[in-house]
């Protein structure tokens, strides 16, 4: 009997084996390359884009391994009902979540834009893999709390990554809209007329056609210009025109933009293409502003798109503005970007790019006080280490190309086959496939996804840090005495922005003593001998618009006693300090 | 019979409320709550033409009600108009002047025989803001600033803690003022109770003006977060006033305005909409402002149009110009954001004053109806008096006019100001989209035939317009042709999307050539426009 329990349970431990994967991490004698977790004990394979099972499994095993600094919680469901995730990291040993500054992480807005998520995803698992491994690490994770959301579009990622769709698709999410007024909702989207889950494009041959075939490489179309005579023309995108109305994919799944929903200078569609019917219409984009708003300790903001390798700053239209105090935390920000993301440019959004009304980061720098970057990753600069044109966000068709065949030895290539249309008859299909162009190789997406994340958590790194650096108590006779403190920001971004200030989006900063009667307080400033502005309200507290970065505000109190002092420092988004003088 | 009893149950309604009125004595009016009450009974007794469906919760236990008056199974098929009422958190005079329309059109089917209501739509949604109109009733003598809904105005991490309070005992909270000679406001000159914003070379003496009260949480600022408030005029996307008092933290955060937006959006029939609210553009000169957006001015020249020719049918009625600027509110998002062809009213003050002869003219109407009041209801206005304010160092005064009167109408000229609606929303109503089509065959030989249709809107409003098109709440103008199996078609397409607008009094032509004798059915329809069928026997002559 004994013989026949060993035998059944060596039986499971060997079927149990079989259906545990060999690990990097389970080969031993390495030598982890520095910056990466040596013993990771989720292992990710960061050379490719997962969907929304597989995003929402990283998670939960993140989150279940780390339950100590990680939690897991939905934010909102999708119009197809998934989860929106979002995993918050903080030692709450050091204090909870909301008492610390924030920075919250998003990605994944636009589906198509596919690596971001994998950004964010490798950001969180960098964080939790290291903290208590490396002491940088370890400090942001006890003194920052971090929101990540890998994907706002959960169904329009399973949408690209399970069905055909071309580079720039889907860009909507999933909500059925009538894009072309015929009174039917996305009767008309692509089809793909070869199969082969690629949406490219359908040519022709065609008698002086606008294209020709690269006669050194079929596989290339060059554009019929300077008076020579093309052999082709260039139809559309893959599809039939399947409601008889004479157009091609002209109502496809969606259409609205996510990243013009947002309720800052949100416009509507004639203005601003894609903002849908009214600020946050669409539920993604309304569980995480509200997620956000509820946050109010969210003071930094990252934003992950693709591609052109841009580091983007706001305002995203030319009737708005950055506060000019605000600019010092974002350029610095945006140069220290350029330096770690080789061939990534700090832009302003409408002055370098286009205009944008209703996008994220631009509602959470004016209506929340956040600093806002959007990140737009793949560079064409990755594909030969070459500094691209100003406009050239994809890199050139040559470039491209060239990539293609001598370092993805051709996989991003859907080779010209003949397919029969239904109404345009015999026609050729090909170009590349969906996650080329925009889509980091798997090759270089570990490199993009580590230097993305570098950046984004030196934005951590210089949120507020705040500090009672000193209390001094002097006599003034009559049993009254003098208490100063000296309130500290050691880091560079003041506790609350200009932008904050000015408007009044959070409560101004409070600074509280304990211990003796307060009979008045106040300010202190030097301007340049000292000058007391007294507060009327609650003398035990002063309130202080906001602490510099890098600097510090005086406060005192006129107190009757010699008890013990304790101050308090509150600040929303600068999180807490306290100090005592016995 | 029973129609006809629950019309004059209504008609007892505005009867009873006819009887002079106090704010203190608001239960003379009709709450929000009160009135749907009414409605479901009148929507029971006219079930042919009446449904009310309760569209949204507001979030603080109220409904908000969408009443469809119109016969037929097409009413959502066919040119349509929604009024909204009761959107100022003080209008309790818009949903009663909404409920009254409601009345209006049936009384007018019965005793004038009036059929519009076989052709045209008419969505009513009386009151959007139940929540303050209904407080309002409780405490008729104080003023509400918007919505319920919770709010931290002064982002102090608490909610709704500092509001007003009537420190001089005499019921009422009106306002204080102070001398100041930076002060944003001075006297009426000809109202001396009503503050008004300082103007750069004004003489007199100029004030801080603070809503009566004291400072409740102690910060130093005198009621700076007062209950509430999310003023629904003022959180619309279109020019919205970010960072101002009672705007909300940023637009479309109210979710009466997101409700109501979606619903309208569920019915891209509806062309035209009628809206009371604080300014009027029947007669001002209200206009896109093409400065401020200068890629949709040409755009929107079409509906700009629309609005031209429907200003002057209207105009002739409306007795007042009121100007103001749009800044989040709802009629002009609805006209620049949604779709419809939208006019703006103001409720009452602007509309149909209370006549009395004695009382000295003026082309202001609030000054007009700051006398009537002065001489019918004195207890609305207090003049200013000296008080003691610990929150202030020097002397301050509590004085000014009872909103709720100021904003309402008397109550025995309600029905004068309804009348006075009705008139512009029938007017409206005669103005709808129509459409009509002819059509003609002609025969090119070798058995092929071209086929011409005439579109034709008969209307002044056009089949939709440009803006709701393009946010994708009005459909574009399908005309779809289906050929019998024995035609083919050779020439044209099977469905033509056409989202140009087709203007009022005004065709558009389509064309097709088939080949083969038989039939062939051509089906024109959009909401907002209507849909007609047209059989053709495809032949020469083509009859």
């Amino acid at each position: 009997m004994k013989k026949r329990i060993l035998h059944i349970a060596l039986t499971c431990l060997f079927l149990m084996g079989s259906f545990v994967s060999v690990q990097a991490s389970d080969v031993k004698g390495a030598l982890a390359g520095l910056g990466s977790p040596a013993q990771p004990a989720v292992d990710i394979a960061w050379d490719r884009y997962y969907d929304y099972e597989g995003i929402t499994e990283i998670l939960k095993r993140l989150s279940n391994e780390y339950s100590d600094i990680c939690t897991l919680e939905s934010i909102g469901k999708s119009f197809q009902g998934k989860d929106i995730w979002c995993v918050t990291i903080t030692n709450p040993a050091t204090g909870e979540h909301t008492t610390k500054p924030a920075m919250y992480i998003d990605a994944n807005i636009h589906a198509n834009e596919v690596q971001s998520a994998e950004v964010a995803l490798y950001t969180a698992w960098y964080l939790l893999e290291m903290y208590g491994k490396n002491d940088v690490i370890t400090k942001l994770v006890d003194t920052r709390t971090f929101y990540i959301v890998p994907t706002q579009s959960p169904d329009s990622r399973d949408s690209f990554i399970h069905e055909p769709n071309n580079p720039h698709s889907p860009r909507t999410g999933q909500i059925p809209r009538d894009d072309d007024g015929d009174g039917e909702l996305d009767e008309d989207g692509p089809d793909d007329l070869n199969g082969d889950g690629h949406i490219s494009i359908m040519r022709v041959p065609a008698v002086n056609g606008n294209w020709y075939i690269d006669p050194f490489d079929s596989t290339r179309m060059v554009y019929a210009e300077d008076g020579r005579r093309g052999t082709h023309n260039i139809i559309w995108t893959e599809g039939f025109d399947n409601d008889g109305d004479g157009a091609i994919n002209e109502d496809g799944p969606g259409y609205y933009d996510p990243n013009r929903n947002f309720g800052w200078l949100w416009r509507p569609a004639y203005q601003q293409y894609g903002s849908d019917r009214y600020p946050l219409s669409i539920q993604e984009q309304r569980a995480t502003a509200d997620f956000i708003a509820a946050h109010p300790n969210i003071i930094g903001g990252q934003s992950y798109h693709n591609a052109g390798g841009m580091i983007l700053r706001g305002p995203g239209a030319s009737i708005d503005r950055v506060y000019n105090r605000d600019l010092a935390v974002f350029d610095f920000l945006g140069e220290f970007g350029e330096k770690v993301i080789p061939g990534y440019r700090y832009l302003i959004t409408h002055e370098d790019l286009y205009s944008v009304y209703g996008g994220e980061t631009d509602w959470m720098y004016a209506t929340q006080g956040i600093v806002g970057f959007v990140n737009e990753l793949w560079t064409p600069f990755n594909m030969y280490r070459v500094i691209p044109d100003e406009d050239d966000w994809f890199g050139s068709v040559e470039q491209s190309q060239d990539f293609d065949r001598e370092l993805l030895f051709g996989e991003a290539t859907v080779a010209w086959t003949e397919v029969e249309h239904p109404q345009l008859g015999t026609v050729e299909v090909g170009g590349t496939v969906k996650h080329y162009q925009r889509a980091s190789p798997g090759f270089l997406l570990m490199e993009e996804c580590h230097r993305n994340m570098a950046f984004t958590l030196k934005q951590a790194m210089i949120m507020p840090e705040l500090e009672v650096a000193s209390i001094t108590r002097e006599s003034i006779g009559d049993g009254l005495y003098e208490v100063t403190a000296v309130i500290a920001n050691n880091q560079q971004t003041p506790t609350k922005l200009q932008v904050d200030v000015e408007n009044n989006i959070t409560r101004a900063d409070v600074i509280t003593l304990s211990g003796p009667e307060c009979i008045v307080s106040g300010i202190v400033e030097m301007r340049p001998l000292e000058q007391f502005s007294v507060q009327d309200k609650t003398p035990e507290q002063v309130e202080v618009p906001y602490i510099p970065g890098n600097g510090t505000v005086t406060v005192r109190w006129i107190v009757r006693g010699r008890q013990q002092c304790t101050v308090t420092v509150n600040s929303v988004k600068g999180g807490t300090a306290t100090g005592t003088y016995r | 019979m029973y129609r006809i009893w629950c019309l004059l149950v209504l008609g007892v309604l505005f009867l009873h409320s006819s009887l002079p009125m106090q704010a203190e004595v608001a239960s003379t009016r009709n709450k929000p709550s009160t009135l749907k009450k009414v409605l479901l009974e009148i929507a029971d007794a006219h079930s042919d033409l009446v449904t009310i469906e309760e569209f949204a919760d507001d979030g603080l236990g109220n409904s908000l009600l969408w009443i469809t008056l119109g016969l037929g199974e097409n009413v959502h098929t066919r040119p349509a108009m929604v009024l909204v009422g009761g959107i100022e958190p003080m209008d309790v005079t818009g949903p009663e002047v909404m409920s009254g329309i409601v009345s209006s059109f049936l009384v007018s089917r019965t005793l004038n025989n009036d059929r519009i209501l076989d052709s045209v739509t008419v969505y009513v949604v009386p009151y959007l803001s139940p929540s303050s109109l209904e407080t309002l009733f409780n405490s008729p003598d104080e003023e509400v600033f918007g919505s319920l809904h919770p709010h931290d105005a002064d982002r102090d991490g608490l909610v709704d803690e500092d509001g007003g309070e009537d420190i001089d005992g005499d019921g009422r909270i009106l306002w204080l003022r102070k001398r100041s000679s930076s002060g944003n406001f001075v006297e009426h000159h000809l109202a001396p109770e009503i503050m008004v914003p300082y103007e750069l070379g004004v003489k007199g003496q100029r004030y801080d003006v603070y809503l009566e009260g004291i400072d409740s949480d102690n910060d130093g600022k005198l009621n700076e977060d007062v209950v509430g408030a999310v003023n629904l005029n003022k959180n619309a996307p279109h020019q919205y006033p970010a960072y101002t008092d009672y705007a909300g933290d940023w637009s479309m955060t109210a979710p009466e305005l997101r409700a109501l937006t979606e619903k309208v959006f569920s019915r891209p029939n509806i062309i035209g909409a009628y809206v009371l609210g604080t300014y009027d553009n029947i007669k001002s000169d209200w206009k896109f402002d093409a400065r401020r957006n200068p890629r949709s001015a040409n755009l929107l020249s079409t509906d700009s149009s629309a609005y031209a020719s429907l200003r002057t049918e209207l105009a002739g009625d409306a007795p007042f110009v009121l100007k103001g600027a749009p800044a989040g509110d709802l009629g002009s998002w609805l006209a620049y954001g949604v779709g419809p062809i939208t006019m703006i009213a103001p409720t009452y003050v602007y509309l149909a004053m209370p006549q009395d002869s004695s009382l000295e003219t003026s082309s202001d109407p609030e000054v007009l109806a700051y006398r009537w009041l002065r001489k019918h209801k004195s207890k609305a206005i207090k003049g200013w008096e000296s008080t003691e304010h610990n929150f202030f160092d020097s002397e301050v005064e509590v004085g000014g006019v009872v909103a709720w009167d100021m904003v309402n109408a008397p109550a025995d000229s309600l029905q004068a100001v309804t009348e006075k609606h009705y008139t512009f929303v029938r007017t409206m109503c005669d103005h709808m989209p129509k459409l009509s089509v002819e059509h003609a065959v002609v025969d090119l030989g070798a058995d092929m035939y071209r086929i011409e249709l005439t579109v034709s809107n008969e209307g002044t409003l056009p089949s939709h317009t440009v803006v709701g098109n393009r946010v994708k709440m009005h459909k574009s103008v399908v005309v779809q042709m289906t050929p019998s199996a024995s035609v083919t078609l050779i020439e044209g397409l099977q469905k033509t999307v056409d989202s140009s607008p087709i203007e009022g009094h005004s065709q558009r032509s389509y064309q097709w050539i088939v080949k083969g004798k038989g039939s062939a059915n051509i089906l024109v329809m959009s909401p907002s426009f209507g849909s007609k069928s047209v059989n053709i026997n495809v032949s020469a002559g083509g009859r």
